[in-house]
């Protein structure tokens, strides 16, 4: 690396900040453009305050020990006792996290505890520490008494100058996060309707809290909605309300690596001091985290391509609330229809499109067109029909067929050596791997018609056919079938969103609620069902998927 | 090619800038102010040898493309050769359509026509046009062509108002601005961002360079549409293409993690890639890296005066590259 390590800041022009005063009247003027909006997020990042309020509570400690007990206790090689080892977690998270009174129905402390009953009847080492957590359990909910609950609801007033609302962070660990029950309303539960109860990330794009109050110990939250809120200026206020007996950190931004021309930044730090805590504690936080991805991804152990064209692409799992999942491309998009549904108003009659999003930024709640049945894009079903219905049945074999002697090519030679046999006919290639896009179904063909016959010229050569003039009329032939093949995706694409959007206009117009999925026939189409699903959970880890798994609706087994 | 840095740049008056917000006329940040410099050095930079890519971090990149443009929109204005613009239309192959605005009597009227190639009249340099509507030919001499503001894609009454606009701030706001510069063919600057929410935030954005001379932030970037059939600057693409992002253009802006990761299928001299807090995860870091790896100070041409220190929100960084590195890493 040859960057100079000679630091230039004697030649760094610095402007003059604006005044704290300045930044403060940024902040309260009530200007609604995006400008002012984001304006106001670069100055609330600027002088964001955070800190912690830790309370003490002994009963906590006691349930901490008494989960820690049987954490320790359990064999987590064995479904029941995992599962026993889950239900402590929810237990001591659901009393920690909660701001509700801790008799409410809505924790499920009851069955929670019942499971853990029954299952140390069969495992003799946890009944003490079951026996304890009972007694605490019953204790705090007939004493009904939730300190949290108490600094929670008094830190919900405002100054009355104040307009924004006061935030509250209730994705505190991934979703659902106990002890924050989806059903709960800012305005029954905590009696004031100037509280927004923060779950989704799409929340916070527009938003400025006068403070944001974080519950818990944020660690395992969402790192986009956490960091929007953190250090995306949404609040110049943040206070992390713990008691002293939890584990209390704040995720901070990796480190930008550093020039020999900007000055490093001036960071603010962002950390808490850390609440002394016994080291099975974090661990079992962790595994309570981890434990849920890597039970559904060992459902999904035996995936393989189906083919040696079947390409791996990076793909994400999303679990919807019907208890089925599906891996989707991790830079793709999908259609995503929520807002459709919440607002129905901004649904314009007008539009042609339906609004996608990529697959990077679903999250919990969002609405998902997908394929109910079958797997794939439902759009080279719904062509092969219009092609077939036109008499011109072969022609997708025959325009592609060039794909087989492409992908023959490249085993036999390696991408490296075909690679260079295209560059060298003037192709600029991204690189030897792109090759195998275009010998499988990831892409149909190159864009330029002579980058195409460059290619085909490649396959001839290196395929030992003679004629260079027999390759030019084959691209010719070729890439005329791929055109005629590219109308028929086109018409197949314009009748699939033109009976897409009929339907989901009449369910818009309806209002109609969707809490799982909702089944679409689309008339005309007969290419499989859709459907809207909704999303529960995303995996934020990508992994390596064969292309043929990408969309494929299953069942999730969730423990 | 050499240029003064300190010239090109000091060439904006960046303090007689201001903005209008939905109708609120109000200064210009200090976030959004750095960014238009960033833009401005970073197009000047793609003038000179070698490559480079700054990577910027706000709390919120909404409007940060938007900014960056705008810089990059007035340092092209700049630097623009007039010269290479004669180059760009001989080198235009036979049968190219093109577009031109022609006065008459008092008023100005749009044609179209084909290219039918280069013709030499007595030592003079002429293109030959077949004009559409009169299926008659048209010779356009290099001294005049480019007063006909050429453009390779159509050109209505009203964007023609729109281009007319943005001249008007670009001349106001930019000592020595070029002639011509807005209506001549080439795209300057490429941004992949999301479409439709890149042009929403743009709604009621203004750029004002003195008294009565506004322009709406879009029209001063002068869009192309997405078919890229009209006349335009600046090039709004999506960061799902296939292929390389940025075939045309000096300066490349990369908006958010999904056209971040496309770094590597960028060949525009000046790549800037604009994240907010979370976006520079390990997916991101470790492309990064990977770029530092082949990381050539020689090629980040520093103003003699100093760079601008971005202010406390936002952290920049930036690294040269070799130029054959292009989409190569």
């Amino acid at each position: 690396m040859k960057r100079s390590k000679k630091r230039l800041t004697s030649q760094v022009m610095r402007r003059a900040e604006p005044a704290l005063e300045e930044r403060v009247a940024v902040r309260s003027s009530s200007v609604p453009s995006v400008l002012g909006l984001v304006s106001t997020h670069h100055a609330n990042a600027i002088d964001c305050r955070i800190g912690r309020v830790a309370i003490d509570f002994r009963p906590m400690v006691d349930v901490s020990k008494a989960c820690s007990a049987i954490f320790s206790e359990v064999d987590r090689d064995d479904s029941v006792q995992r599962r026993a080892a889950r239900d402590a977690w929810l237990v001591k998270s659901s009393l920690m996290l909660t701001v509700l009174p801790f008799n409410d129905a809505r924790l499920g402390l009851g069955t929670l505890m019942n499971n853990l009953a029954l299952v140390s009847q069969s495992v003799p080492g946890i009944r003490a520490a079951v026996d304890d957590l009972a007694g605490l359990v019953r204790s705090l909910a007939s004493e009904n008494v939730n300190p949290k609950r108490e600094r929670a609801l008094a830190m919900l007033e405002r100054p009355p100058e104040e307009d924004a609302p006061v935030a509250i962070l209730a994705n505190i660990c991934g979703s659902p996060t106990p002890g924050w029950p989806i059903t709960m309303e800012a305005e029954c539960d905590l009696g004031s309707k100037a509280v927004e109860l923060v779950r989704l990330r799409r929340q916070t794009r527009n938003a400025l809290f006068a403070r944001l109050i974080i519950p818990g110990n944020p660690w395992f939250a969402p790192a986009g909605l956490l960091f929007d809120l953190l250090y995306g200026g949404r609040t110049s206020d943040i206070v992390v309300l713990t008691y002293r007996a939890e584990r209390a950190s704040l995720p901070a931004p990796r480190r930008l690596p550093q020039d020999a021309h900007f000055p490093p930044p001036s960071g603010h730090s962002r950390q808490l001091p850390e609440a002394s805590q016994p080291d099975e504690e974090i661990q079992l936080d962790t595994w309570a985290h981890e434990s849920f991805w890597s039970s559904i991804h060992a459902q999904h152990t035996d995936i393989a391509p189906t083919s040696d064209k079947d390409v791996t692409v990076d793909a994400r799992f999303v679990l919807f609330a019907d208890g089925s999942g599906a891996f989707l491309p991790a830079d793709g998009r999908v259609v995503e229809v929520s807002a459709l549904f919440e607002t129905g108003a901004n649904f314009d009659i007008t539009e042609d499109k339906l609004p996608r999003t990529s697959v990077r930024d679903l999250e919990e709640g969002d609405l998902v067109m997908l394929r109910l049945t079958g797997s794939g894009d439902y759009l080279d079903d719904v062509a092969d029909s219009l092609i077939e219905k036109a008499g011109e049945a072969g022609l997708r074999c025959r325009a592609l067929q060039w794909k087989d002697r492409l992908h023959e090519v490249i085993k036999r030679h390696g991408e490296g050596a075909v690679a260079m046999k295209v560059r060298g006919l003037g192709v600029r290639l991204r690189s030897p791997q792109y090759l195998w896009s275009w010998a499988g179904d990831a892409v149909m063909a190159p864009q330029e018609r002579q980058t195409f016959h460059s290619l085909i010229a490649t396959i001839w050569q290196l395929g030992s056919r003679e004629s260079g003039d027999e390759a030019a009329a084959y691209a010719d032939a070729r890439w005329d079938d791929m055109e005629r093949l590219k109308a028929y995706h086109h018409k197949a694409g314009v009748a699939i969103r033109a009976a897409l959007l009929t339907r989901v206009r009449s369910l818009v117009a309806e209002r109609r609620r969707i809490d799982s999925v909702e089944s679409i026939e689309l008339p005309g189409v007969a290419a499989g069902r859709m459907g809207l699903l909704r999303v529960s959970a995303v995996d934020i880890k990508s992994r390596r998927v064969p292309r043929s798994r990408l969309f494929h609706l299953g069942k999730v087994k969730v423990t | 090619m050499s240029i003064d840095m300190d010239e090109v740049l000091g060439a904006l008056r960046r303090d007689d800038l201001s903005l209008r917000a939905d109708g609120e006329p109000t200064s210009i940040p200090p976030w959004s102010d750095w960014l238009v410099w960033l833009g401005q050095w970073m197009r000047a930079q793609a003038a000179l040898e070698g490559r480079r890519i700054a990577v910027v971090r706000m709390p919120s990149r909404r409007l940060g493309a938007a900014f960056t443009a705008v810089g990059a929109v007035f340092a092209s204005a700049r630097l623009h050769d007039d010269s290479l613009d004669w180059e760009g239309l001989r080198g235009l192959p036979p049968g190219t359509k093109i577009f031109w605005c022609e006065p008459a009597s008092g008023k100005s009227t749009r044609r179209s026509g084909i290219v039918s190639g280069l013709r030499q009249i007595e030592g003079g340099d002429f293109m030959e046009v077949v004009v559409e509507a009169q299926k008659s030919k048209r010779l356009f001499a290099k001294a005049a062509a480019l007063s006909y503001g050429i453009t390779l894609g159509p050109v209505s009454a009203q964007a023609d108002e729109r281009l007319a606009a943005a001249e008007r701030v670009i001349r106001a706001a930019l000592t020595d601005a070029a002639q011509g510069w807005m209506r001549s063919p080439a795209i300057e600057c490429t941004i992949v961002t999301e479409r439709t929410s890149f042009l929403s935030d743009l709604d009621g954005l203004a750029i004002c360079a003195g008294p009565g001379v506004e322009v709406s932030c879009s029209d001063l970037l002068a869009i192309a549409d997405s078919g890229g059939r009209s006349h335009g600057k600046t090039r709004v693409a999506p960061a799902r293409s296939d292929g390389v992002l940025d075939e045309s253009g000096a300066i490349t802006i990369l908006d958010g993690a999904s056209a971040a990761v496309r770094i590597g299928d960028t060949i525009a001299r000046s790549v800037v890639v604009l994240l907010d807090q979370s976006e520079y995860d390990e997916e991101v870091e470790q492309l990064i890296q990977t770029f530092l790896g082949f990381a050539v100070d020689a090629h980040i041409h520093a103003p003699a005066s100093g760079v601008m220190a971005p202010p406390a929100s936002i952290e920049a960084l930036i690294f040269g590259l070799p130029l054959q590195s292009r989409s190569q890493i």
